[in-house]
């Protein structure tokens, strides 16, 4: 037990070394994360009035984002599938920053429920009346709670071996797990889809294709973030990221974002070509309504943006870096702008009485969401900052880390 | 999370380096510290926010008698010192053997809005940010498309001879979405076909307001602000008592008042008796005499939540004087 | 590098300290609705079972003048009482169709049967079937107070309650202000519902409609003043 905490103790020292470079990134982070603390006290205590939701746009940036980040941490499955499946090498190695990052955006996604909350100081309620399973929120709790649990579990447990240089009982303790996990991050996107698909309220939500596009999208957005990720530890740490292993992921996207864009296709199609009744919300996100269309640029910029990376993946451009980053860079805003402004949002506008009340965040809630933006990629730093020398051995049990030298 | 200070083991070196290093974390817990400000202006209602008492309230279905007396008591104690007032507060129980449902008359509505005024003032609404149960959408003539109603008519005199009127509140569904839905159980149906809410029990995820394909569910956005002089001292828990901030709320047919057999009030305040309250189960009700002669017309029957609340039609056209609205504004 | 932490650390701790007020919500004034406005008094007086009408202070009774006047049971001549009261009840032009000629306090019904003022409804019954029908269900009228149908409490408006027998038709009401849209950017309400298709056979019309609610320009108030002098030319015929 004493190990442990003294492996905890060292872990988070680490976090606190670096070069010049990392300390003003981390800077950087904390002082967006406090501003993001500050904003959410005085929405705490003036109450949600401080956000741009009404009454008729009820979820806005908050569940926007968290949807958002639940693609991304689902997509983790995606180093893990050819490594565990697959018997794919170049990723072996990459699989726990793929982890690392689902619980870094598990967290965020947590964080981003709970400041949406009316009331956070009643979500002990939760453990006292659980309303199971007939409450789609609830199976939401579970799944992310869970795949928070499994993936710190995979994580802590191969940091903590290569930490104790022991041979992890991979059988045993790892890919058991790995496999609930495999299946875990599928139903955590499927849930999350199913949240929405599941309110007849909403036309715009109560259609069967949007968990199949929340899939495809999580798909192509979270492997793009760890194509830039890998890169970054790539250049900034010991660790070395083979290039074939960034262009098995570009070969994921490139499936994902396809059958995305075909997905997106029919469901366009299937709307306006039939040109049913509840179709003002679509109508509304696409071409706007009765002279409202604050959406309409930002989804048709979503397209143009997911198209062009489309094309970029698809040339042979992309086996240079360059342009595959690009290309990662216009599809990760792309498919932000099409969770966030293009799924959520339009949902409520117009209200089920066909009243239309546009919803622009306020600076408050913008700057929640970049605190919490900011608190995410921080955890993931300090992650990756205790990760890469445990497992290139330069922190071990016996062996403290400001003993060796950096990289500088 | 600071990271402030390179964190130097390096022993030898406890100098100047390792000083600067905890200036740099402390001045980074003053930051998170500060960061926390807007905490100290918070005004936070005795007895709700952050009081033990509220904190470990159980669930109304959970409350023996003797409990929900404490809870009475304390919200008596919260409303006398927030409006000087001595509340009539109890807990109206669901009626047994009875099923409320409303019916309205479609043809006779001239979209006055004394509804919707009435029920802010019976059932103690904020009214600053402003919160009302019941929308009256005003329609153009020749549709029943709601996606075509104006909600912000605002004429000199009502009816408008080229629209028809239509107020719609919570429709007290017999299978509501917005029950399945509540994570924490903290809105459900009682056995007379009402769907209420626990204030106290609600954390404000607004996923029944996303559900409801009426639209009745409001959320309390601000601290609900009411004037002293028009708060309404006859409440019951379930329904009108002052709402925290952060929680939803709804039409409950007024039941603190229908489940004591009286009216609720939008009906009575109705200038052309468009609204019919009552018992399905009793025969004789307004209610079952209207379902069974009367053509129906269910709003969004397609959702199959199965609404307890009924538009209807006379077969004749009501008559309301028709003329230069100016001439009518100067003879009433 | 620690020094530079520190000092971002302080900025920002003075900008959380002296930095601009919390960022507040728009609020505005809340609309003021007068009590008048939701009362829930019955919309005429409560129908007693002998009208009384107050003169010079008295309370006069129907028979305390017309038992000791004659008045002619039809008259071609203009009211020298009740001119207050104004006629609007369709082809029901007659004082008589409705007012027993010899018991004024009474009311007639068929033949020379007289009921008392509280049994108005039955009056009216004789030419309004369906909707004495509907009122007798609950269908129709309101009642108030009590929802049980066979709860002693319950008050039933009678058609006098609500309606003015001499000219049954509502007047228009003014109508009590809308949502608050403070917090719902703009509303463009006059565009809302304007949008028809114009392949729609049956909602051109509606076009016509929709035009007639735009805000006026200087050319339609011609039109304004057309109507009214039709109207006027009307009430003179």
């Amino acid at each position: 037990m004493r190990e442990y905490f003294t492996f905890l103790w060292r872990c988070f020292r680490v976090s606190f070394v670096g070069d010049w470079r990392y300390h003003v990134w981390m800077l950087l982070l904390t002082v967006l994360s406090l501003l993001g603390l500050n904003a959410y006290c005085k929405q705490f205590v003036y109450g949600l009035a401080e956000t741009g939701m009404t009454d008729q746009v009820s979820w806005g940036l908050y569940i926007a984002n968290f949807t958002f980040l639940v693609g991304i941490a689902a997509a983790a499955v995606m180093l893990v599938i050819p490594v565990y499946i697959y018997r794919n090498k170049d990723l072996h190695d990459l699989v726990i920053f793929g982890e690392l990052l689902a619980v870094a955006a598990i967290i965020m996604c947590l964080l981003f429920v709970t400041v949406d909350l009316g009331r956070p100081d009643r979500f002990t309620h939760l453990f006292r009346r659980f309303n199971f399973p007939l409450s789609m929120l609830t199976w939401d709790v579970i799944v992310l709670n869970g795949y928070l649990l499994l993936n710190l579990h995979i994580c802590g447990y191969m940091i903590y071996c290569h930490y104790r240089r022991r041979e992890p009982k991979k059988a045993l303790f790892v890919i058991p797990f790995v496999f609930v996990a495999i299946v875990w991050a599928i139903s955590i996107h499927t849930v999350t889809a199913f949240l929405y698909v599941g309110l007849g309220a909403r036309p715009f939500w109560n259609s069967a294709i949007i968990a199949p596009r929340f899939l495809a999208s999580a798909f192509s957005a979270g492997p793009a973030f760890i194509i830039l990720t890998l890169q970054v530890i790539d250049r900034f740490t010991v660790y070395s990221v083979p290039r074939q292993a960034l262009m098995t992921l570009r070969q994921i996207i490139l499936v994902a974002l396809t059958i995305n864009m075909f997905l997106l296709l029919s469901e366009l199609f299937t709307e306006f070509y039939a040109g049913e009744a509840h179709i003002a919300s679509t109508r509304y996100l696409y071409l706007g309504l009765h002279g409202y269309h604050a959406l309409v640029p930002w989804i048709w910029s979503a397209i143009a943006l997911n198209s062009i990376a489309l094309i970029i993946i698809y040339l042979p451009l992309a086996r240079s870096l360059k342009f595959l980053n690009v290309a990662c860079v216009l599809m990760i805003v792309g498919i932000w702008i099409e969770k966030g402004m293009g799924l959520i949002v339009p949902a409520f506008i117009p209200t089920p009485l066909g009243e239309i009340v546009e919803y622009a965040p306020s600076l408050n809630e913008i700057m929640v969401c970049l605190g919490i933006w900011a608190f995410g990629l921080m955890l993931y730093t300090i992650f990756v900052r205790i990760t890469v020398p445990v497992l290139s051995g330069r922190l071990t049990y016996d062996r403290d880390f400001s003993a060796v030298p950096q990289k500088p | 999370m600071t990271h402030a200070g390179s964190a130097d083991s390096d022993l030898s070196g406890v100098t100047r380096r390792s000083f600067l290093g905890t200036a740099a974390a402390v001045t980074g817990v003053a930051a998170v510290v500060t960061a926390l400000k807007p905490l100290l202006e918070a005004d936070f209602d005795p007895g709700d926010l952050g009081s033990v008492e509220q904190f470990l309230q159980k669930h109304y279905k959970e409350m023996t008698p003797l409990e929900m007396e404490e809870a009475l008591a304390r919200i008596r104690r919260q409303v006398r010192e927030r409006f000087d007032i001595e509340p009539n507060l109890r807990d109206a129980r669901s009626l047994v053997g009875v099923e409320f449902v409303y019916a309205l008359n479609l043809s006779r509505c001239i979209g006055c809005r004394r509804c919707v005024h009435a029920c802010v003032a019976e059932n103690n609404q904020s009214r600053n940010p402003e919160i009302q149960y019941i929308r009256v959408l005003e329609i153009p003539k020749g549709t029943i498309d709601i996606e075509r109603s104006d909600h912000h008519y605002d004429h000199e005199t009502v009816p408008d001879p080229d629209h028809f009127y239509m107020p719609v509140q919570c429709h007290q569904c017999a299978d509501p979405p917005c029950v399945k839905v509540c994570p924490v159980e903290a809105t459900w149906q009682e056995d007379d076909g009402i769907t209420v809410v626990d204030y106290d029990w609600c954390i404000g995820c607004r996923y029944c307001q996303a559900a409801c394909p009426y639209w009745a569910r409001r959320f309390n956005f601000a601290e609900p602000e009411i004037p002293k002089d028009q708060i309404n001292p006859d409440m019951a828990y379930l329904s009108n008592r002052p709402r925290p901030k952060g929680v939803m709320e709804k039409c409950t047919y007024c039941l603190h008042r229908t489940r004591e057999g009286r009216m609720p009030a939008c009906l009575e305040v109705c200038p052309v008796g468009a609204r019919k309250f009552g018992d399905v189960l009793d025969p004789d009700s307004e209610v079952t005499q209207i379902l069974r002669k009367k053509r129906i017309y269910v709003l969004k029957e397609e959702a199959s939540t199965l609404p307890r609340f009924f538009y209807y039609f006379d077969e004749r056209r009501p008559q309301i004087r028709e003329g230069d609205a100016a001439t009518e504004g100067a003879a009433s | 590098m620690a020094i530079g932490i520190a000092v971002c650390f302080l900025a920002l701790a003075g900008w959380f300290l002296f930095g601009p007020a919390s960022a507040s919500f728009p609020r505005t004034e809340s609309a003021v609705i007068a009590a008048s406005d939701i009362t829930i008094d019955p919309v005429r007086t409560v129908q007693t079972d002998q009208p009384v009408v107050k003169i010079a202070g008295f309370e006069m009774h129907c028979m305390n003048c017309h038992g000791l006047f004659e008045s002619r049971p039809e008259t071609a001549r203009r009211l020298t009482q009740h001119q207050h009261i104004v006629l609007d009840h369709g082809l029901n032009d007659r004082c008589f169709n409705c007012h027993d000629n010899e018991q004024r306090d009474m009311l007639a019904l068929r033949g020379s049967k007289k009921i008392p003022y509280k049994q108005v409804a039955r009056l009216c019954a004789k030419c309004h079937g369906p909707t004495y029908r509907d009122w007798q269900q609950g269908m129709h009228g309101k009642a108030l107070l009590r929802w049980d149908p066979d709860d002693p409490g319950r008050r039933p408006l009678r058609c006098s309650e609500c309606h003015d027998p001499h000219a049954p038709a509502f007047d228009p009401l003014r109508p009590l202000p809308g949502p608050n849209t403070l917090r719902m950017g703009d509303p463009k309400d006059k565009q809302h519902g304007g949008e028809v298709d114009l392949k729609d056979p049956l909602r051109k019309w509606q076009l016509e409609i929709d035009n007639r609610h735009l805000p006026a320009e200087p050319g339609p108030s011609e039109g304004i003043d057309e109507g009214t002098a039709a109207s006027a030319a009307e009430a003179i015929r």
